[in-house]
């Protein structure tokens, strides 16, 4: 058993070692949000630019159907402004697409009935970017890259998972730590339980 | 402090909180699942949300003053059912129901007050295992006049900074071992590497 026990100490520390990032990036951003009053990040809008733009395009699904998604691609294709985007309708004759990053959103703003385009450029104060990273994941926005994130996502997930275990193989394979562990655990269990129970 | 008692203090709080926190993790990364791969999770089930369930129907005859804010009549009613309780309020303008949905964990519940019929239905949505996850994932405490709710936001506080406390002393312990240095130093490297390319890509 002692392979085992060797791989499942290795498998803790170095998949740890490589996740930290992601950990610190969830728990930075996971105070942020609870503590949402005490980070002001409004930052000035900027205007990048407003163009003529009248190319025919369905845009008749739904906000963020595969359609509409469809439209949207084409008009950020035409932009040079590729990559993970929201996209939504206030009203028949207006498109709303949000093109954001980690660092920034930028919202282009199709008038169809106008055929006018215009770039808006909203920058993220320093405590929104872990925010936006935290509530990234998944693998519908298009690109390598955006896909790559969902993987990590995924594989941190993962981890978190495998780190649990582990240390609950490591603390059990160490006899004289067994009563306070278990105290650990219960005390956590039972702490854990009752909030959702009366939560 | 001799060094080697530092050491071993660390270990075991890296340990002990770990143990301790475990239910916590677990949630947050199951949830996070559940999440991000919402629409396979989604073809388990043959609805969206789950079905809310009539529970009991029972007669309400309290009346409330002409200007009484929605909000004052909620806790009035939450409190006569012995409900308090995280709520969200909707309805009751121009004499349609009054809707309390009562943010429970387990299980969620709406109350509906139709003052024209002195009556209320409570409803309890029926038991999902991803939605109970993408609840408590979402819950995050201190937004609610609640002790409660203040107990479990502080719960999630000392979650994260423990999660802090795990990568600092994460390297501590593996800067100790002199056989994991260079494999322990490699992991990290990468890690942060990748990291920064996505911070900087995407």
């Amino acid at each position: 058993m002692t392979s085992f026990d060797k791989i499942n100490r290795r498998a803790h520390l170095y998949l740890g070692l490589f996740l930290m990032p992601w950990l610190l990036m969830y728990g930075a951003s996971s105070f942020i949000v609870i503590h949402r009053s005490w980070f002001s990040s409004d930052k000035p809008r900027e205007i990048l630019w407003e163009k003529t733009y009248s190319r025919p395009l369905n845009t008749q699904g739904a906000n963020n159907s595969p359609e509409l998604r469809a439209a949207a691609l084409e008009v950020l294709k035409d932009s040079d402004l590729e990559g993970a985007f929201w996209v939504h309708k206030p009203n028949n004759e207006t498109l709303h697409i949000d093109r954001f990053s980690f660092r920034d959103t930028i919202r282009l703003t199709w008038s169809i009935k106008e055929q006018k385009l215009e770039a808006v450029r909203q920058p993220a104060g320093w405590s929104e970017v872990p925010v936006r990273m935290h509530f990234r994941g998944g693998y519908l926005q298009p690109g390598f890259w955006n896909k790559f994130w969902g993987v990590l996502v995924d594989v941190a997930c993962a981890g978190i998972v495998i780190w649990v275990v582990s240390g609950l193989i490591m603390w059990w394979r160490l006899p004289r730590l067994r009563a306070w562990g278990t105290v650990a655990v219960g005390g956590g269990i039972v702490s854990f339980v009752l909030l959702v129970w009366k939560l | 402090m001799p060094f080697p008692a530092i050491s071993r203090l660390v270990r075991r709080v890296h340990l002990f909180t770990g143990l301790f926190l475990a239910p916590w993790m677990m949630m947050y990364a199951l949830s996070t699942l559940v999440m991000t791969h919402h629409e396979s999770v989604r073809s388990f089930y043959s609805s969206e949300k789950p079905a809310m369930v009539t529970e009991r129907e029972l007669d309400y005859s309290r009346s409330f003053p002409a200007g009484a804010k929605n909000e004052d009549i909620a806790q009035e009613i939450l409190r006569d059912l012995g409900m308090e309780g995280a709520h969200e309020v909707s309805g009751g303008k121009s004499g349609s129901p009054l809707v309390i949905d009562r943010m429970h964990a387990l299980p969620h519940r709406r109350i509906t007050f139709d003052a024209s019929k002195n009556r209320i239905t409570m409803e309890r949505e029926e038991f999902r295992t991803p939605t109970l996850l993408d609840r408590l994932h979402r819950r995050r405490g201190y937004n609610h006049p609640y002790t409660l709710e203040d107990t479990w936001g502080f719960s999630v506080d000392v979650a994260v900074v423990t999660m802090v406390f795990w990568s600092l002393s994460g390297i501590w312990l593996a800067w100790e071992i002199k056989t994991t240095r260079l494999w322990g130093a490699l992991s990290l490297v990468t890690g942060l590497g990748l990291f920064a390319l996505f911070a900087v890509l995407i």
